[in-house]
């Protein structure tokens, strides 16, 4: 048997005034490079998944659009909300030549009756347990329409096998993903991802390290990005992991919350791990805003110590990407110039602003749906995080889109990366200390 | 006249950050797009050589300084510590 594992990668926008705007903007396009090149974490640990004696391909979705569907008994989807439409329209022409088609992923799983008009089976919740079953199915020419996992999030990250990053052609990618936790105990209104698949779970240490170890064997100066939501959640674990990387040479980026700057420890850890970059969902700068927002309102109480929380962390060089929500039910039109000014003052190295996105299956979107915000029942390739899809209390939705647009000139324009890139080099330096004797006579001076 | 700075050790500096072994450093490579360090790390080694050379890069060069011949020739045309005290590049 021969299977095709198809990554609905890459960031989408629909936009246009967006589009033309963010391509001409050094600051939109380093980071929507790097998230593009990312491959699918999810399908590669299915290749992991998969019995010996079936041919596995990887296969971006870009290739099979522009090239051939390729010769497959079974191909197997992975898909975003953003991208679920162009799936299902691939799904469709691999079904019109009789393959069987299987769709899973955060998508699929929030949708499966959706997901099932495109597909002779969807996976429903984490794919590893899953994964052996369908295959023993699609042999036998018996799938079914729906595998559904028990209990949600019930998936041991300890017992499952490490990603096939041998099927990925290195070259093509500037950075490779490994995860070492699932979910998030914040449950921020608006997330996806966090509690859909479960409580919050740590793999063990040794076991990322395997997979961090493997990466490094197929790869000469290894780029990491964990696929996490909240990786420094349990300090125990996130010390000996630290500690585990501080043995290796190799620069990795992950998603955190901003705590971690109150354990100065654990912060020269990270900078000596070779942590390159967190990023960090301060979501507002307003105290109205940000109520709410989680359950503990927990990201309320931080706010008042975000500044310190930066400069603690990008201090040791480790620079942050702080991320920004726009058209929260606290903000109103003067938001767009309090989020530019505090990321200007704050000079965060790098900064992302996003506008609020109701995906399906969050509290925020039955929320807006009762209330009768919603911009349609669904609009799922607008769910791009920078597409407007509801109605937002405080300013009309031209406003918000305008004042999305206003924040991306602002903010990533070359003049004000290089001021960013400045004030990340004076702090790096600050800490580096003064020039020693010995490196002002390297240069002929007097010591 | 000062002595500046000799290239080997700034290429010694240079080759250190792009984890790649000094001789093997072409002068005129793209450190970036060539030899893989990012823009942090790119930032980390400008920010290594202000300190270690007491110069300061200005913000317009922050780019452009890719290469280990750009690198050596700005850096052996700032004026010494002593010549910034008395009103040389800015501190």
């Amino acid at each position: 048997m021969r299977v095709g594992l198809i990554a609905m990668s890459g960031v989408r926008l629909q936009s246009e005034a967006l589009r033309e705007l963010g391509v001409t903007l050094p600051g939109f396009v380093d980071r929507g490079k790097v998230i593009a090149a990312l491959p699918s974490l999810g399908l590669l640990a299915l290749a992991a998944q998969t019995p010996p004696g079936i041919d596995i391909d990887y296969v971006e979705a870009a290739d099979v659009c522009s090239h051939e569907l390729g010769d497959y008994d079974l191909v197997a989807f992975s898909t975003f909300t953003a991208m679920a439409y162009e799936c299902y329209e691939l799904a469709d022409r691999y079904r019109a030549r009789g393959v069987p088609v299987v769709i899973g992923g955060l998508h699929a799983t929030l949708l499966p009756e959706e997901a099932g008009q495109h597909a002779d089976a969807v996976c429903i919740g984490e794919g590893e347990p899953l994964w052996p079953r369908i295959l023993e199915d699609a042999a036998a020419g018996q799938l079914r329409p729906f595998y559904r996992q028990d209990e949600p999030g019930s998936c041991d990250l300890a017992g499952t096998a490490s990603p096939r990053f041998d099927l990925l052609d290195i070259d093509r990618y500037n950075r490779l993903t490994v995860q070492t936790s699932r979910g998030c105990p914040r449950d921020c209104e608006f997330c996806a991802a966090s509690r859909i698949l479960g409580r919050y779970r740590v793999k063990p240490v040794e076991k990322v390290m395997r997979e961090v170890d493997a990466i490094a064997a197929l790869w000469d100066r290894p780029f990491i990005e964990l696929a996490d939501d909240n990786t420094f959640v349990d300090r125990t674990w996130a010390r000996e992991f630290l500690r585990e990387m501080a043995r290796r040479d190799i620069r990795w980026f992950t998603e955190t919350d901003v705590s971690i700057a109150e354990d100065p420890e654990l912060l020269d850890l990270l900078a000596a791990s070779g942590c390159q970059q967190v990023l960090i969902g301060f979501e507002s700068v307003s105290p109205t805003s940000l109520d709410g927002l989680d359950r503990g309102n927990w990201k309320r109480k931080q706010m008042d110590g975000y500044r310190r929380a930066i400069d603690a962390i990008q201090a040791r060089g480790v620079s942050v990407n702080g991320c920004f929500i726009l058209g929260l039910d606290g903000d109103t039109p003067d938001t767009f110039e309090q989020v530019r000014d505090f990321v200007l003052e704050s000079a965060l190295l790098e900064s992302q602003v996003t506008v609020l996105t109701p995906f399906p299956g969050t509290r925020l979107y039955h929320r807006l749906k009762d209330e009768g915000r919603l911009l349609g029942d669904e609009f799922w390739d607008r769910c791009t995080l920078f597409d407007v899809n509801f109605r937002p209390k405080g300013m009309s939705v031209a406003d918000l889109e305008q004042g999305l647009q206003f924040l991306f000139s602002e903010l990533y324009n070359e003049r004000i990366q290089a001021r960013r890139k400045r004030h990340y080099m004076d702090l790096y330096r600050d800490r580096l200390g003064a020039p020693t004797p010995a490196d002002v006579t390297a240069r002929g001076g007097e010591a | 006249m000062r002595p500046v700075p000799s290239e080997s050790e700034i290429r010694q500096l240079v080759a250190e950050f792009a984890r790649v072994p000094p001789e093997g450093l072409r002068a005129d490579v793209d450190l970036f797009s060539e030899l893989g360090i990012d823009s942090l790390e790119a930032l980390k080694l400008l920010a290594w050589i202000e300190r270690k050379y007491d110069i300061r890069i200005p913000d317009h060069q922050l780019t452009s300084l890719n290469t280990l011949d750009r690198i050596a020739a700005f850096v052996q045309q700032q004026p010494g510590p002593e010549d910034s005290r008395r009103g040389g590049s800015a501190p």
